[in-house]
C-alpha cells in the first residue's frame, strides 16, 4: 500500500511538471487529473475512456483520472500536437491514420505517439516523451484492474506491438518500475 | 358610374398598397460588414486572438458608417446544446479570445480618441456558461468542470439544467477595444514580466493557437510580441463591464493610425464580477458606429470610458436579495488571489485590512449558500447563477478595516416571482 501511495504521488508530481497549457490558471485542473482524451468522431472512444477512467481510479486513485471528450479529430489533433493533452484513446484504424497523417488526419498532419495498451480495436496512446515511469504505472494499473479485464488484449500480444512505450514494455515483462537517476530502490 | 367607382377603388388600393408596402428596399446605412468564414478563427481571415499592430485590418470604415461584426464565442469552442462537463477539458486555451476585426477608421490617428456607439447585438440561439477548473473567483472551492447550455432569445435565456430560471437579455461585448501600438506593447510586456516575477498570474506571449499565424504563430513575424487577450488593458479588450449595453457610447484612445477597432466574446448576460469565469457566452452579430474622432484627445484617456443614458436603470432589478461581505476569512486560509503575496502575514488572520477581494469573496459565498438553501439549486448551479445574474458592488471603502462589498441577486430571474 505504501508503494502504491508513493507511485500515485510520483504520477501527480510528474503530471504537474509536464503541464503545457498556456493558460496558467487552467493548469491547476490539468495538473490535478490524468486526462484521457477521446473524440465524438471516433464513437467508441468516449464510452471506453469512461470505463478506463474507472479502472485507473480503482487501482491508482491518486492519478485522479478523468475523461476529456473532444468534438472532432481536428480538436483532438490540435490538443495532442501542442502537448496540451498527454494521453488519448483512438480506434486502431484511426491511430494508424493519425500516425501517417492520412484519412481524417490528412488535413492536419501526422501525430507522433507511443502505445500504452491495446484493447481489441482500441488503443491507449501517449506522447512520445511521456515519462517511462508514468507508462509503467498506467500499464500496471490496467493489467491489475478487475473492471476492464474483459477488454484487454493479452500482455503477450501487446508486447509484440512495434510502437509500444518503453515503460509499458517494462511493466508487461514484470520488470520493476524504473527509478529517477539518483533514486534508491526502496526494496 | 360603376366603371368610375371601380377606378377609384383600384387607385385607392394602389395607394394603400404603396403606403404599407415592403420597407426593405429603403436604406440609408452605409454598412461595413465583417463576416465569418469557416467554423473557427483559424479558418477566418477576419479573426484574430492576439494583439499586435502588424495584424492587418479586416476592413476600413468612415465615421458614421454602420460596422457589422459577426463574432465568435469567447473560447472559439466546440460546445453544443448537448455539451457535457467532460467536453470542457478539451477546450484549446491557445484559441482564447477570437476577435472580429480590426476595422481601421479613416481619419483616426495615433493620439486621437474615437467615440464608438453600440448600436445592436443580435444573439446566436445557443450560449453556454461554464465552471472552468482552476479559473474563476472561487477556483479553490469549485474545482470540477461544469457546463450549462442555454437556449437564447431576446426575451430571456433558459436551460433545462437551470429549471425555473430565466435570465433577462442584457447583452454587451465582453471584449471590445482598439489595437495597441508597439510602444504600448513594449511597456506592457515589461510591467507584466515584473508582475510574473513577483508571482502574479500573467500570461506572456504564447504561440500555440495564436492567430493570425503569419504574425503571431510560431514562425510569425512578431511571435514574441503578440499579447494575450485575457487581461483588459489601456486599449480596452476583455473588460467584461456589463454596463456597456446597446445605446451606450465608448471612448477609446488610439494607439495606431486607424485605431483598429474590434469586438468579440459577446455576453448575453453577466453579473458584475462574472464570478465563475464565464458569462452566458455566445456568438453574435454586433453592430457598432464610430460617431466621432476627438483629435489629439487620446492622451487624456488613461483607459476607455463609457457614456450612457438610462441603460443602467433598465438593468436594475425590481426585487432583489443582497448579502454583505467584509474582509473575513478562515484561520489558516490563503485564498488563491493572495497566494502570490506569501502566506506568513495573512495566513492566521481571520480579518484582513481594507481588502475588497476578500470582502467580495465573503459576500459571494453567503449568496451561494442563500441560493442553495432558499431556492433549491445545487452549489454549482448557484455559482453559475451568480456568474450571470449577481452583481458584486462596492459598499464603502472608508470604514477601516472592514470595507464592504455586497452581492445583489435579481430575484426576477426566478420564474416563480415573475410569472
Amino acid at each position: 500500500m505504501k508503494a502504491l501511495v508513493r507511485i500515485g504521488g510520483i504520477i501527480l508530481v510528474m503530471v504537474l511538471v509536464s503541464g503545457h497549457s498556456p493558460w496558467g490558471q487552467y493548469q491547476v485542473y490539468r495538473q490535478k487529473h490524468l486526462l484521457i482524451m477521446s473524440t465524438i468522431s471516433d464513437e467508441p472512444t468516449y464510452s471506453f475512456s469512461r470505463r478506463l477512467v474507472t479502472a485507473l481510479n480503482e487501482v491508482l486513485p491518486e492519478a485522479n483520472a478523468r475523461p476529456a471528450r473532444a468534438k472532432h479529430f481536428e480538436r483532438l489533433h490540435s490538443l495532442f500536437s501542442t502537448k496540451q493533452m498527454q494521453i488519448m484513446v483512438l480506434s486502431r484504424s484511426n491511430a494508424d491514420a493519425a500516425q501517417k497523417g492520412e484519412g481524417p488526419f490528412a488535413e492536419f498532419g501526422p501525430l507522433s505517439f507511443k502505445i500504452i495498451y491495446q484493447f481489441g480495436e482500441l488503443q491507449l496512446l501517449a506522447q512520445t516523451d511521456f515519462p517511462v515511469q508514468h507508462a509503467w504505472m498506467i500499464t500496471n494499473a490496467i493489467v491489475n484492474s478487475t473492471t476492464i479485464s474483459n477488454f484487454l488484449d493479452s500482455p503477450k500480444d501487446v508486447l509484440q506491438l512495434t510502437n509500444l512505450h518503453e515503460g509499458s514494455a517494462l511493466a508487461l515483462q514484470n520488470d520493476p518500475m524504473p527509478l529517477d537517476p539518483g533514486e534508491e530502490n526502496p526494496h | 358610374m360603376r366603371t368610375f367607382l371601380s377606378s377609384i377603388l383600384a387607385t385607392s388600393l394602389l395607394m394603400v398598397g404603396t403606403a404599407v408596402g415592403d420597407t426593405t428596399d429603403q436604406t440609408w446605412m452605409n454598412k461595413v460588414e465583417v463576416t465569418k468564414t469557416g467554423d473557427h478563427c483559424v479558418d477566418d481571415r477576419n479573426c484574430f486572438n492576439r494583439y499586435h499592430p502588424a495584424i492587418p485590418s479586416a476592413a476600413s470604415a468612415n465615421v458614421g458608417d454602420i460596422i457589422v461584426l459577426h463574432t465568435r464565442d469567447a473560447l472559439d469552442s466546440e460546445f453544443t446544446l448537448n455539451s457535457i462537463p467532460d467536453d470542457l477539458a478539451t477546450v484549446d486555451l491557445g484559441l482564447v479570445h477570437p476577435m472580429t476585426g480590426p476595422v481601421s477608421i479613416n481619419g483616426a490617428k495615433r493620439g486621437d480618441a474615437i467615440e464608438v456607439e453600440i448600436v445592436d447585438i443580435a444573439p446566436d440561439e445557443y450560449g453556454y456558461t461554464v465552471i472552468a477548473p482552476g479559473f474563476g473567483f472561487l477556483r479553490d472551492i469549485f474545482t470540477e468542470p461544469y457546463i450549462v447550455n442555454w437556449h437564447l432569445t431576446r426575451i430571456g435565456a433558459t436551460s433545462p439544467q437551470m429549471p425555473g430560471i430565466t435570465v433577462p437579455y442584457e447583452a454587451f461585448p465582453g471584449s471590445i477595444g482598439v489595437m495597441l501600438g508597439q510602444a504600448e506593447i513594449d511597456m506592457i510586456k515589461e510591467r507584466e514580466a515584473d508582475l510574473a516575477g513577483a508571482g502574479g498570474v500573467v500570461l506572456g506571449p504564447s504561440t500555440g493557437g495564436a492567430l493570425p499565424a503569419s504574425v503571431c504563430g510560431e514562425n510569425g513575424s512578431h511571435s514574441d510580441d503578440c499579447l494575450r487577450t485575457i487581461p483588459p488593458r489601456e486599449n480596452g479588450g476583455n473588460m467584461d463591464v456589463q454596463q456597456m449595453q446597446v445605446g451606450t457610447r465608448l471612448l477609446f484612445p488610439c494607439f495606431i493610425d486607424g485605431c483598429g477597432i474590434f469586438a468579440g466574446d459577446i455576453h448575453y448576460a453577466q453579473g458584475d464580477g462574472e464570478v465563475s469565469g464565464t458569462a452566458i457566452e455566445m456568438g453574435s452579430i454586433t453592430t457598432l458606429r464610430v460617431t466621432k474622432i476627438h483629435s489629439g484627445k487620446g492622451s487624456s484617456l488613461d483607459m476607455p470610458a463609457t457614456i450612457g443614458n438610462d441603460q443602467i436603470i433598465d438593468m436594475e432589478p425590481t426585487r432583489y436579495y443582497q448579502t454583505i461581505g467584509i474582509p473575513l476569512k478562515g484561520k489558516g486560509e490563503i485564498p488563491p488571489s493572495h497566494q502570490y503575496l506569501g502566506g506568513e502575514v495573512i495566513a492566521n488572520l481571520e480579518n484582513l485590512n481594507e481588502d475588497l477581494t476578500i470582502a467580495a469573496r465573503h459576500a459571494l459565498i453567503q449568496m451561494i449558500d442563500y441560493i442553495v438553501a432558499e431556492h433549491g439549486l445545487t452549489k454549482e448551479q448557484a455559482y453559475i447563477l451568480c456568474s450571470v445574474a449577481v452583481d458584486l458592488r462596492v459598499g464603502q471603502v472608508v470604514d477601516v478595516p472592514n470595507y464592504v462589498v455586497s452581492a445583489v441577486l435579481n430575484l426576477d430571474v426566478f420564474d416563480k416571482y415573475r410569472n
